[in-house]
């Protein structure tokens, strides 16, 4: 455990950093959040201009890449991430501090910062910088130790936000002494945050606010919503956010794109493989791209079975995966974490039945004692 | 082995609304009110309980045309 006191390192860090003049870039494998902090402060008084934060299992950043990635200016302080990989090999990608900093305003000095995430990745880094832009204080746990170990420390230093994917929330929900934590500010990003787990937090920390932030490797932050429902307003769509960011549809895909275009800059488009639909005033995420498979024909969104699998009374979450099948391509299995007493296989499906089309009623059902997550914290839909 | 496969084949009909009869397994699969996707189904669990899938095994088994020739892939 490590307790990260931002104003104390400001100042420790002001007294005995010597000046790394000449160096473009800081290059921290496997950083904590503390080295990352004073990477910060190395940036901010641009003793480098670069700082790549890298896991250990990525390939080393090759020179060429710090000099033409870094959106085409030298002297644009920028900080360099590993995507996660998880679709392909690791790729660096560097975003702009100003951007970044965008997103961690100071509206609530004198937090306490529980970090959940690796500092490598953008979920981590959010919180870190959120933390050095508000002088809060930050509480990093070991690395690998389990949330039943860190739980006591995170009470003990009165942590009162947090910061996690909904597969992570909906775990550390299901354990009792999770709720004894005095949150105040609870923020969900990384995957779809369906209304149901909103309204779970929601109801053990009614005083707190609720927000879920949509952000890629990509683009960095591009919005935030905090009224507690899914999704986000039809209003957003076609004008710039308080990101830059500009949001737009392309076949039922989310595309994001920076709104530099207008001032001259170079524009960047991204389409994000994420599956939006409109209800009413609120566009709603369905999934990813990537998550829809065909079962005889039919489509069927991974994102959606685990929604309506984790309406189930008793089931803490739930990991929907494509298992390939001689007869119709493939069928859904369906891993059933519970919190509560396990339904019987009939009984889950029973209740699939109501909401569901057939071929998206799991196939095969399994009760797991945990499910399969990445070091950031996303489900791991293929093996 | 038979038995497992046949108590898996009664339990998808009885949720499709068929009653299995042991002389249903003289007839063909789709004579019996049951989609290609109930199959499907009995295929993945039986896989997902033994460990195997005769039709995925050996492609060159083809599709079952009698209810028996689907139990018998397993009993190979």
């Amino acid at each position: 455990m490590a307790i990260v006191r931002i104003s104390e390192t400001k100042e420790k860090i002001l007294q005995r950093e010597p000046y790394l003049t000449g160096d473009k870039a800081l290059i921290l494998t496997s950083p904590s959040a503390n080295s990352v902090i004073e990477g910060l402060f190395r940036l901010e008084l641009k003793q480098i201009n670069q700082l790549i934060l890298r896991p250990d299992d990525s390939p080393p950043p090759r020179n060429s890449n710090l000099a033409t990635r870094g959106h085409g200016k030298e002297n644009v302080q920028s900080i360099g991430l590993y995507t996660s990989g998880t679709t392909g090999n690791p790729e660096l990608h560097f975003h702009p501090l100003h951007e970044l900093k965008k997103a961690s305003k100071s509206s609530h000095p004198g937090k306490v910062w529980g970090l959940l995430y690796q500092p490598f990745r953008m979920a981590g880094l959010q919180v870190i910088l959120q933390a050095w832009a508000t002088d809060a204080t930050l509480v990093e746990p070991e690395p690998g130790s389990t949330p039943l170990a860190f739980l006591d420390e995170f009470i003990d230093e009165g942590v009162d936000s947090l910061s996690g994917t909904p597969s992570r929330w909906r775990s550390l929900l299901s354990l009792e002494k999770f709720r004894l934590l005095p949150l105040k500010h609870i923020t969900l990003g990384g995957e779809i945050a369906d209304q149901v787990i909103l309204d779970k937090l929601s109801g053990f920390f009614p005083l707190a606010e609720i927000r879920h932030v949509y952000a890629t490797t990509e683009t960095g932050p591009v919005f935030s919503v905090s009224d507690r429902l899914e999704g986000f307003p039809v209003s957003w769509m076609q004008r710039e956010l308080s990101s830059g960011k500009r949001l737009s549809l392309s076949n039922g895909e989310l595309v994001v794109s920076n709104g530099q275009a207008a001032q001259g800059g170079t524009q960047k488009v991204v389409h994000t493989g994420d599956l939006i639909s409109q209800q009413g005033d609120r566009f709603r995420f369905i999934g990813r791209s990537g998550d829809v498979v065909k079962v005889g024909g039919v489509k069927v969104s991974l994102s959606d079975v685990e929604k309506h699998c984790n309406a189930i009374p008793g089931v803490a979450d739930t990991l929907a995966r494509a298992i390939s099948n001689p007869f119709v391509g493939a069928v859904i299995q369906a891993e059933l974490q519970w919190k509560g007493q396990p339904l019987s296989d009939q009984e889950v499906r029973k209740i699939l039945m109501k909401s569901l089309p057939k071929p998206a009623i799991p196939a095969v059902i399994l009760s797991v004692e945990t499910l399969d997550l990445s070091d950031s914290f996303k489900k791991v839909r293929k093996k | 082995m038979r038995a497992f496969v046949i108590n898996e084949i009664s339990e998808v009909f009885e949720a499709e609304g068929v009653r299995f009869k042991e002389e249903m397994l003289e007839l063909g699969v789709m004579e019996l009110g049951v989609d290609s996707l109930s199959y499907a189904v009995i295929v993945a669990r039986l896989e997902s309980k033994t460990g195997r899938d005769p039709f995925t095994e050996d492609p060159s088994r083809g599709y079952p045309k009698l209810l028996s020739d689907f139990v018998n892939a397993y009993l190979g």
